[in-house]
Order: C-alpha cells, then sequence, then structure tokens
C-alpha cells in the first residue's frame, strides 16, 4: 500500500515537471511540436497470455505498473530476449513513430540490483538495443530512436527479491524529451 | 574498547544545544533541525570492526597529554586494522609522556609488547608532537620524532603516526593517510540525491565532489591522488568527467551516444580506459588525455566492460560475456592479444590488480550467491573475501591489505571491508541514505 501512494506522488511530481517545459536545448521545435499528440500506452493491450514465459507475463504490467515513461517491457534475468507479449505492444508504437516522423523516442534499458553496475549498464543498453531492433525493423529510422543504458540505477520499485526484481528488468519508452 | 568517533561530534551538538536554549523557542527549534540535519552530513561514515585477527599486537597508546583527540585516532586506526589489540587507556595505571618516564616491568606486566607515548605542548597555534614508540621486550625506543604542526593538521598527524606504527611493526605501509571516494544517494518522496563524496579512510570528514539528481557512477581516482573520473547522468545521459579533488574544477572526457562507462585511469596517469557503444556493442577504448586520441581496445558483438590497468600498463583485465556468462579477460595493449583469466563460478566481473600483480579482486558468483573474491593469478586459487548479502564493486586499498566493497546491510547501502586474507572485516554503515560504488584512493603522501 506504501508502495502504491509512493507511486502516485512520482507520478504528480513528474506530471507537473513535464507540464513545467522541458528546456533541453537539444530539443528540436519540431521534436517539441510532436509532443501535442499524444502515442498510445499500450498497457491495456498485448495482455494474451500465450507468452512464451508463463501465465505470469500477462500481469507483470498491471504488477509493476510504473507511472512514468509510456511503455515498458520485462526480461528475465541476465537477458534481453523480448517477450511475446511485449512485441504486440512494441508493433503499436512502431505504427506512431512510422506516421509521426519526427518524434523521437528515448529507449531507456534497465536491470535488477544484481551483478555488477557497469556490466548491469552493459546489459541494460543490450535490451534498449533489441527493442530498438524491433522497432527499426518495423521501418522506423534510427534518427527517431534514442538508445539510454541506466543500469540497476534507476529501479522502479525497491527491495531485495524477485517480486521487485522483475520489475526493475525492464526497458521503458519515454516520449516528450530528447 | 571500541572507541568510536561520535564523542567528537556528540560534543559539537551538546554545544550547539546549548546556545539555542539561550534562544527564542521558535528558532531554536529551527536552528535544531538545521543542526541535526547538517551534522547528519558532517561525519556519515562510521567504522566498526566486525572480526579481528589472532595474531593480533598487543600495544598501549598512552593518551597523549593536552590532545588526547590525537592518541584517540591512533588507537581507533591500529584497532580498526585488526592487526593490533589495544590496550583500554583506562586500565593504565601509568601514563608516561616520554621514554624516560617508562617503567618497561609495568608495560611487560600488561602484556604489551610495544607502548607509544607524546609529549605534546601548545603555543600561537602551533602544536609540538614529541612521539616515541618503544619496544617492551628489549627496552628500547624504536621510533623517535617531532612534529610541528597547525591544530587542522592535527587529524592528519594522528593517521601519519599510525602509518608509522603500522609501517614500524608490520612491515608493510600503512593506509591510515588516504582516502575513499563512494557515491551516495538519499532517496525521498519526490527523488533521489545522488553525491559523489570522498572521507578520510576511517570515513571520517566526507567531502561533496559533486551533488544530482540523477546518478552518479563509477570513481576512478588518478594515481597522484589529485583528480577523479566518474561517470554522470546530469541531463539524463551518461557522460564520463574529469574533476580536479582541490579545485573542484572539471572537464567533459567522454560524452558519445550511448555508453560512457567505467573510466579507469593508467597507472601513468597518461590514458584512461573507458567503455563506448561506437559500434553498437560495449567496447573497451583508451583516450591518451594529452592528446585526446581514441584507441579501440576490444572489438566483436560481445559485451566488454569494467576495464581495469595491470600495475605495469602493459595489459588491461576486463568483464566480457564472449564466453556467454560474464568472465574476466585481459587484453595485452602491445598485441591486443586477450586471454581468459577466470575459470571458477558462472559469473566474473569488475576486476581490479593487487598492487604486487599477483592477485585480482572481483565479483564472483557460485551458485546464485554474490561474493567478493580474491584469485591467486600464479595459482588460479580462489578465495572468498564476503559471500553474505548482496555485494559488488570491490576496490583495493593501496597498500593491497585491505579491499572495500559496497554491500547490503538490513536493508541499507553499506561499505564492507576485508583484509585480502579474509581475517579481519569492517563494516562502515552510514547514518543517513545508501552508499555504493567505493574507490579506495592510492597513497596520498
Amino acid at each position: 500500500m506504501q508502495k502504491l501512494s509512493l507511486l502516485k506522488i512520482i507520478t504528480l511530481t513528474l506530471t507537473l515537471l513535464f507540464l513545467a517545459g522541458c528546456s533541453s536545448n537539444e530539443q528540436s521545435a519540431a521534436a517539441a511540436t510532436a509532443t501535442t499528440e499524444v502515442p498510445p500506452d499500450a498497457t491495456t493491450a498485448g495482455m494474451n497470455t500465450e507468452g512464451g514465459f508463463g501465465e505470469n507475463t500477462g500481469d507483470i504490467h498491471a504488477v509493476c505498473n510504473p507511472s512514468i515513461g509510456n511503455d515498458h517491457y520485462y526480461f528475465d534475468f541476465d537477458q534481453d530476449t523480448i517477450r511475446d507479449d511485449d512485441m504486440v505492444a512494441i508493433k503499436n508504437q512502431i505504427n506512431y513513430l512510422a506516421t509521426h516522423n519526427n518524434t523521437v523516442v528515448r529507449v531507456e534499458g534497465n536491470t535488477d540490483e544484481r551483478g555488477s553496475k557497469e556490466y548491469n549498464i552493459a546489459l541494460g543498453y543490450r535490451r534498449a538495443k533489441a527493442v530498438a531492433r524491433i522497432l527499426e525493423q518495423g521501418g522506423v529510422s534510427s534518427k527517431q530512436i534514442k538508445i539510454v543504458s541506466y543500469g540497476e540505477e534507476k529501479p522502479i520499485s525497491i527491495g531485495h527479491e524477485e517480486s521487485v526484481w522483475q520489475c526493475n528488468r525492464r526497458v521503458d519508452l519515454v516520449y516528450g524529451d530528447n | 574498547m571500541d572507541i568510536k568517533m561520535n564523542k567528537v561530534k556528540f560534543n559539537y551538538i551538546i554545544d550547539l544545544i546549548m546556545v539555542l536554549i539561550m534562544q527564542k523557542k521558535v528558532m531554536k527549534i529551527i536552528l535544531i533541525f538545521l543542526c541535526l540535519f547538517s551534522t547528519s552530513i558532517y561525519a556519515a561514515l562510521d567504522l566498526e570492526l566486525t572480526q579481528g585477527t589472532d595474531s593480533a599486537i598487543p600495544i598501549a597508546i598512552v593518551p597523549f597529554a593536552e590532545q588526547p583527540e590525537i592518541s584517540n585516532i591512533i588507537t581507533s586506526d591500529l584497532q580498526n586494522s585488526g592487526r593490533f589489540r589495544l590496550m583500554d587507556s583506562a586500565s593504565m595505571e601509568q601514563m608516561p609522556h616520554d621514554s624516560s618516564g617508562v617503567d618497561y616491568s609495568y608495560w611487560l606486566q600488561k602484556k604489551v609488547n610495544n607502548v607509544a607515548v607524546a609529549n605534546v605542548t601548545s603555543s600561537w597555534g602551533k602544536y609540538t608532537i614529541n612521539f616515541q614508540l618503544l619496544d617492551v621486550y628489549s627496552h628500547t625506543v624504536i621510533l623517535n620524532k617531532q612534529f610541528i604542526v597547525t591544530k587542522d593538521q592535527l587529524r592528519p598527524l594522528a593517521h601519519h603516526i599510525s602509518d608509522l606504527i603500522y609501517q614500524q611493526l608490520i612491515g608493510e605501509r600503512g593506509i591510515f593517510s588516504t582516502k575513499i571516494a563512494y557515491v551516495l544517494v538519499q532517496k525521498s518522496v519526490k527523488q533521489s540525491k545522488y553525491s559523489l563524496v570522498v572521507a578520510d579512510a576511517d570515513g571520517y570528514g566526507p567531502k561533496q565532489l559533486l551533488v544530482s539528481n540523477e546518478p552518479i557512477m563509477s570513481p576512478s581516482w588518478s594515481p597522484d591522488g589529485k583528480n577523479i573520473a566518474y561517470v554522470s547522468f546530469e541531463g539524463r545521459d551518461p557522460a564520463i568527467y574529469t574533476q580536479n579533488i582541490a579545485a573542484g574544477n572539471r572537464h567533459v572526457l567522454s560524452k558519445y551516444p550511448g555508453i560512457n562507462g567505467a573510466p579507469a585511469w593508467s597507472p601513468d596517469g597518461n590514458k584512461i580506459a573507458l567503455v563506448l557503444t561506437l559500434t553498437g556493442y560495449p567496447k573497451i577504448y583508451t583516450i591518451d588525455l594529452a592528446t585526446s586520441k581514441l584507441d579501440q581496445i576490444t572489438n566483436g558483438a560481445s559485451l566488454d566492460t569494467e576495464p581495469s590497468w595491470s600495475p605495469d600498463g602493459k595489459a588491461i583485465i576486463f568483464t566480457s560475456n564472449s564466453g556467454g556468462a560474464p568472465q574476466i579477460y585481459q587484453v595485452f595493449l602491445g598485441n591486443k592479444n586477450i586471454k581468459r583469466i577466470t575459470y571458477r563460478g558462472n559469473y566474473n566481473a569488475r576486476a581490479s590488480f593487487t598492487p604486487n600483480g599477483k592477485n585480482i579482486v572481483m565479483l564472483n558468483r557460485d551458485g546464485s550467491r554474490f561474493n567478493i573474491a580474491v584469485q591467486d593469478l600464479g595459482t588460479g586459487r580462489l578465495t572468498i573475501l564476503a559471500d553474505l548479502g548482496i555485494n559488488k564493486s570491490p576496490s583495493v586499498a593501496a597498500n593491497g591489505g585491505m579491499v572495500v566493497y559496497a554491500t547490503i546491510f538490513e536493508g541499507r547501502g553499506v561499505l564492507g571491508e576485508s583484509s585480502i586474507d579474509g581475517r579481519v572485516k569492517l563494516r562502515l554503515p552510514t547514518q543517513e541514505g545508501d552508499v555504493q560504488d567505493p574507490a579506495w584512493s592510492p597513497f596520498l603522501d
């Protein structure tokens, strides 16, 4: 329960920060105007349970439910294989990006806290790259994709057990900032 | 027997509170909150010896007249090295201040091998310390030194005397005057705050080099101890900076798209090894600091990261998953030949050499447990230094005798220390926040 209200406060704060304006000087004017349209939030899509990793796969988006970023994909420990239901959600992003050529999406790779920090940066990068590859195979230009890895440094859930770790092994798609 | 550094901090707090009681009630409440907050930054790490060694040398540090604080620091230093058993000053019936006042038969009866005494006088803001270390069994003065210092040099002098005693009796250089860099993470409801901090090796006197709302990682000391390289995610993307510790000014070393990671200064100080994804895969590179020339050291489709130089500067060891799971490999910079180094365990990462080049210290996993381990490069033998908890990020002290690493204790990030033979264990818990990513400094004197 405590975790939910914490997430609500994070959501509110981050919403206010986004509304206050992204003053990044890397952002082009074209990309700034593109943010007035809302890209698809795929948490309601891709709930088919035919995923290759058992009945828990369909639930993970509801269990983890980070309130920042626009879409999230989850991974097994030390793996960068994209799950089947996440594949469906990524395809929705492809459609959006293909029709909004000026929009750049940040593909942010993350890991859980186990293992070595810099190796986790590399692992997070590899996860983000796997998602980026799907986007590119779907026709999205590499100019619209920015790959970043945070490794274990930005967990969405705090704690030292698998129920927490599974939520942190993720790639987040983030629109709105470069 | 445990002498804690908090004595100084508590005296400071009590003085402040006494002053505040004189003030009006409202101001008093506000100021107490402020000073509690500020003193919690003041000494963020407390050293706790959790395991000593049986072969500890019994020694007595007689409280220095006028400046018992110096002898307190020396006592803590030697106690925390795990190599000495310190006689409790409360049970000393004699307190000589120089060799002429020493009754050897008394110390013989107390079964101490060595006694340290000092005579301290002060005038015009300068302190004169006449220090002597005595061998009880041979009745001789084995160290005889005079120091003249100012008040703020007293603490460094105490550590220097600890180094002298350690060198004299153990036969290797002490690390009491070295420092540890680390990252402090303070999580709050709104957002996390990250600080890059440098503190004395006993945790005292933390100094913030950088404060950020985004992660900071992988501090790396230059061999002269004057600069530090690190990864900062300020602006949301990672870049490597080098910063002068005394002046605080810094330069961007690397800010390419993708990964800029794991900086490691070469032993001659001329190059920094780092990780970049210019090829689309994390690879090891070196940058020449004078020319800015970039050299690609590894290639291929594997994840290569965490470079660390051999003491002679001719090779780099690094983590790679080219064999499947992360293991340690060594690349010779002359011919770029690569050889695998680790074969025990299903995950080996973040390796670094001991100063004599004979061992590597790393993160090792066998089964499901992450250990801090030492591998003898000659025999291949692996010794586990720490196995309980979530361990990572080992860093070797300048004398090769101790390893500091990050671990979780009671749910919070703290630093652990182990002697290289695994016999002495310490913990440095923090009073607030989580500590991670430690880097032990080179010798600084």
